[in-house]
């Protein structure tokens, strides 16, 4: 059975044991907490503004240029999966082995933490950024999402991970410096392992392999988006691919508490299941008046700010008018059925037993409950078997789905 | 290719897991331009059955018999195609209200007790499933792999052997029937055999209900198909077009002229080179050495006998991107070259095998995926591949020929794609 510890060692890293005893792979996924909203913080007392794709290009540069050399071609060599990617809220890099763990944990502490500074790989390492950029700009949609976006956040940018092409073409050397010096240390890192480990020997490694590492320990405040309550506008319209309506509902839930966020995920779910899905008798008409020939697409994005909750509802339609009212109002008088909540919450206390079968969906789950939601613990049965109607319906009541924005998006001709 | 099946069920309990997974399989011979009747079977078989004729109803009650998962999908290769019907349930026990029986029959109505009516599949639900996958199609090209993949394909197969293109789709969807449709599902799903898999946490009494309603009568049956169609090569043309994408996309499609079924081994083994992890030679190529690409990928039919490399660049010689493709695959000429590649996708499978312990799925599942194709599993390819005679795959190498290139360069704000 899987055993799970969380041990802060004296140097402030966290660490998260996944003890698996029967397992042959083991894992280690190091955590950074900063991500690609962060460009501009102060660092002791002084104002530092960046680009935007600095932490993303910090991922790749440690990774393609370690005092291993490339560590991607170095772990591959050994036939170690390795790689590494960055988030809005956070950088993580991980390896993935059959052999030899510990040895190449201390090489991937060593790939995130002792980087050698050096010019002579920076053009290269943004050629491929550039591409990477490219990608991201012909993807499907992108268009009429990040207009939706804006005219829903004032102050949150849309989908600044990777910056643009400027933004990595003026990165400097001291820029990355600077970057690593602030955030990458160990009281801002995150380490979780998984499979079958010594926690005592390891820990001593770790204690040993940060001993050799500079102490970047400044005090550091990352620029926090102001966001304001109201959206931008209430409604508004462009082209795009094809006719759709996207209701984007921003809800403000910086008083809540980090675990009643985590909990509240589980209640969209349910929500979004008895009144929006497939199973609804919303589904059922709109497919019957032939409003859409497509369920409604929702979705929950926790991961913008920590003040802001971001719900959105896509119909594929060209019937604006009718959609939009019957959104607006299901959301305006949500139904709660007592004997499908009991269901579903059986489901899911089934789903997490099976999850708890393989540490990757642990590994996941803590890490999606610390960045998203802030709460440091994984969801175990106990957790879900909390999960509770009434407080479900007392959490929707409190919160506000009076503020959104509606996009009609027109098929371009 | 003459195939043998059994629908004698194979139970396989596995200690310590909460779920069993049931997967029925119908093995059907057909082409290509069945594959719309094959979508449409698909989705009235997902989404309704005759009691709850509804998908909202079939759903709800989906998650009242506590059923963790249920799908349908096919798995083509050239004239065979499987319908495999899976089912997700709960270890029996674990949770009080739940009844295996139920749940069982539920599964055995959706796939035998269809919404029909005069022989055909209900009008209303059929118009609707129709008309849903003419609307998914219709605002086709989306994304910049299906826009290019398809021309690709219309360019290297002006048959469609391999892949019905976007176009017939759409015309066969426009014309295609429910009467069609259900005489199709009829002969190859009602009328027609299947062989079962049953794994994970199995009891006794979930092998009498299962047997209860699939195993009436044990039958072995047959099935005649070409599995095999192999490209010849005739002449190497390129093409190119513009696009208003952001990337240029560059295929490049190799053919193995004259391929014969010794060649397997082979040509499996040049796909894993240039291809895996452990020595991705063309991603190595492209990235690590020359830093032309952010991606790369490489797409193998073995039963086509070819192979494709997708380029995704920018500001780059296209030409240049070929040789270097061309000088990749030819430098496993050299002997000790090919033989640390060879060495290491031997060591490498053999880590993958111990992934595979970890996985309570992970033996069965191979198991089964061998069972409907000739693909082998990880043992044997480890004993094939280290076998390979550097002189024998030489002579492989001189009949893979670059056949043809299509280039869809990008920055043309007036092209039409997109």
């Amino acid at each position: 059975m899987l055993k799970v510890n969380r041990v802060t060692l004296d140097n402030g890293l966290n660490v998260i044991f996944i003890i698996d005893r029967k397992k042959n792979a083991k894992s280690a996924y190091l955590t950074v907490n900063v991500g690609g909203f962060v460009k501009d913080f102060i660092m002791d007392g002084r104002d530092y503004k960046l680009s935007y794709g600095i932490a993303h290009f910090l991922e790749h540069y440690l990774i393609e240029n370690s005092i291993y050399g490339n560590s991607m071609e170095m772990f591959s060599n050994d036939y170690i999966e390795s790689n590494g990617f960055t988030a809005p809220n956070r950088t993580v890099f991980y390896i993935n082995t059959v052999h030899d763990f510990e040895e190449n944990l201390v090489k991937l502490l060593n790939i995130v933490n002792n980087p050698k500074f050096t010019e002579e790989k920076i053009d290269a390492i943004k050629k491929p950024i550039l591409r990477e950029i490219d990608k991201s700009l012909d993807r499907p949609y992108r268009r009429e999402n990040k207009y939706a976006f804006e005219k829903t956040y004032k102050e949150i940018p849309y989908d600044v991970t990777l910056g643009e092409h400027n933004d990595i073409l003026n990165i400097k050397l001291e820029d990355i410096k600077l970057y690593h010096e602030a955030f990458y240390n160990a009281k801002n890192e995150l380490l979780v392992l998984s499979g079958n480990l010594d926690e005592e020997k390891i820990i001593k490694l770790i204690n040993d392999t940060y001993s050799t590492f500079n102490n970047n320990d400044h005090e550091v405040i990352k620029h926090e988006y102001k966001e304001v309550d109201e959206v931008v506008e209430k409604e508004s319209e462009t082209v795009g691919i094809e006719d759709s309506l996207k209701i984007k509902y921003k809800i403000n839930i910086s008083k809540m508490e980090p675990k009643d966020k985590d909990k509240l995920s589980y209640y969209f779910s349910f929500m979004i299941s008895s009144n929006l899905s497939e199973k609804t008798k919303l589904f059922r008409y709109i497919i019957e008046n032939k409003i859409s020939s497509f369920a409604l697409s929702p979705s929950v994005e926790f991961g913008l700010s920590k003040n802001y909750l971001d719900f959105t509802i896509v119909m594929y339609t060209d019937k604006f008018d009718e959609g939009k009212k019957l959104i607006i109002d299901k959301i305006n008088n949500l139904e709660f059925d007592k004997e499908l909540f009991s269901i579903w919450k059986n489901k899911q206390i089934i789903t997490q037993i099976n999850n708890l079968e393989n540490f990757g969906s642990i590994i996941r789950d803590y890490m999606d409950n610390i960045y998203l939601y802030g709460y440091y613990n994984y969801d175990d049965i106990d957790f879900i078997k909390e999960l509770d109607m009434e407080e479900c319906i007392k959490m929707f009541k409190q919160l506000d789905f009076s503020n959104y924005n509606v996009t009609i998006c027109k098929k371009e001709k | 290719m003459h195939f043998n099946f059994s629908n004698e069920p194979i139970f396989y309990n596995i200690d310590d897991v909460n779920r069993v997974i049931v997967n029925v399989v119908f093995p059907v011979k057909s082409n290509n331009s069945e594959s719309v009747i094959r979508s449409l079977i698909i989705r009235l078989l997902s989404s309704y059955n005759k009691i709850y004729t509804k998908a909202n109803e079939f759903y709800s009650k989906m998650d009242s018999l506590y059923i963790l998962g249920y799908s349908v999908n096919t798995i083509k290769f050239l004239e065979v195609t499987y319908f495999k019907f899976s089912l997700v349930l709960p270890k029996n026990g674990l949770i009080d209200d739940y009844s295996v029986m139920s749940a069982i029959r539920f599964f055995y109505d959706s796939i035998y007790n269809p919404v029909v009516n005069n022989n055909e599949f209900d009008k209303d639900t059929f118009e609707y499933e129709k008309k849903f996958l003419i609307d998914k199609e219709k605002d086709f090209p989306k994304s910049i792999y299906e826009y290019t993949s398809d021309l690709y394909y219309k360019f290297i197969d002006p048959n469609e052997k391999l892949v019905l293109s976007h176009d017939n789709y759409m015309n066969y969807l426009n014309k295609v029937t429910s009467k069609k449709v259900y005489d199709y599902y009829k002969k190859n799903i009602l009328n027609n055999n299947y062989f079962v898999y049953v794994y994970g946490s199995i009891d006794d009494e979930l092998k009498n209900i299962f047997n209860k309603y699939f195993n009436n009568k044990i039958t072995e049956f047959s099935l005649d198909a070409k599995f095999n169609d192999y490209f010849k090569f005739d002449k190497f043309i390129e093409k190119t077009e513009k696009t208003k994408y952001n990337q240029s996309v560059l295929y490049l499609n190799y053919i193995i002229d004259n391929m014969c079924e010794t060649d397997r081994t082979y040509f499996d083994t040049l796909y894993y080179i240039l291809n895996s992890k452990e020595n991705a030679l063309i991603y190595n190529e492209l990235r690590t050495y020359n830093n032309i690409v952010y991606s790369s990928k490489v797409r193998a039919s073995n039963h086509y006998a070819l192979f494709d490399v997708i380029v995704y660049y920018n500001d780059y010689d296209y030409k240049k991107i070929i040789d270097m493709v061309n000088n990749t695959i030819n430098s496993l000429r050299d002997k000790n070259k090919f033989n640390i590649c060879k060495d290491r996708l031997v060591r490498s499978l053999g880590f993958d095998l111990l992934y595979q312990e970890d996985e309570p799925f992970g033996e069965i599942i191979e198991r089964i995926e061998s069972s409907i194709s000739d693909e082998k599993t990880f043992k044997e390819k480890i004993e094939l591949i280290k076998n390979i005679n550097h002189e024998d795959f030489v002579k492989f190498l001189d009949k893979v020929v670059l056949s043809k290139t299509y280039l869809f360069e990008s920055g043309d704000k007036n092209a039409k794609s997109k």
